[in-house]
């Protein structure tokens, strides 16, 4: 640390630096909310497939569907994502619990639902719900930060 | 250095430039952040941030990794944890100079 022979600084001086230096942060952070798009498009993107899986019939066809869904949106939000100029501090730590719950909750919901309840809206709504809300809500937090 | 005394004691004298502490805040929020964003954000020259962001990585306050997206080149900036300890006493010390309160 080099604290010595700093100049005299007044406290405007002190204040427009404080001012100067928070507004580039401030356009530093708005770039790394793309997170909460990120996580939020994962989110719907795991209610719908899930969906997709119950519901659809036949079984090719549902195959086909879930392809043509779950491909293009994880090789475009990977692309996407490779391309943002910045991430927030610890996005990542805060990222993971939600891609496990609902990567969790989906598995047991399809554990579940796929040999009992195939075409039961009442049994694939509220799952695909449930699958998308760890993702959901870590959108919503990364939206607020 | 010591606890007692003006402020600007505790300042940093590397910080005391506005542009270089400009380029130490927009770090300190984010893991890293491409050269064109900092620039942009502290509306400087591409000139200027390089021979800036040289001084800090020399210091030890800032690391730069050079990569590639796709075929483009791209380079990375990041705060080192020196930066980040140097960034919040200089921060410290201009809000006691300034009379604000510490956020």
């Amino acid at each position: 640390m080099q604290t010595c022979l700093v100049p005299d600084i007044t406290r405007e001086q002190a204040a427009t630096d404080l001012d100067n230096a928070e507004r580039a942060a401030a356009r530093v952070q708005k770039q790394s909310r793309w997170l909460a798009w990120y996580s939020g498009t994962f989110a719907a993107g795991f209610a719908a497939l899930t969906l997709m899986l119950g519901l659809v019939e036949p079984a090719w066809l549902r195959a086909v569907m879930s392809v043509v869904l779950w491909l293009p949106l994880v090789v475009g939000m990977v692309l996407w994502a490779g391309r943002r100029p910045t991430t927030a501090r610890g996005a990542g730590r805060r990222v993971v619990p939600g891609w496990v719950g609902s990567g969790v909750l989906f598995t047991v919901a399809l554990f579940v639902g796929v040999p009992t309840q195939q075409g039961n809206l009442a049994y694939w709504l509220p799952a695909a719900a449930v699958v998308a809300l760890p993702l959901a809500v870590v959108a919503w937090r990364e939206a607020r930060r | 250095m010591t606890s007692t005394g003006h402020p600007r004691h505790l300042l940093d004298d590397l910080l005391t430039h506005g542009v270089r502490f400009s380029i130490v805040a927009t770090l300190d929020g984010v893991d890293r952040a491409e050269f064109a964003l900092v620039r942009d954000s502290v509306e400087i020259s591409d000139s200027v941030l390089s021979k800036q962001v040289a001084t800090l990585e020399t210091v030890g306050y800032v690391d730069v990794d050079k990569g590639r997206v796709g075929r483009m080149p791209r380079t990375w900036l990041r705060l080192t944890d020196t930066g980040r300890a140097a960034l919040a006493q200089h921060v410290a010390a201009l809000q006691a100079i300034a009379g604000r309160s510490r956020q």
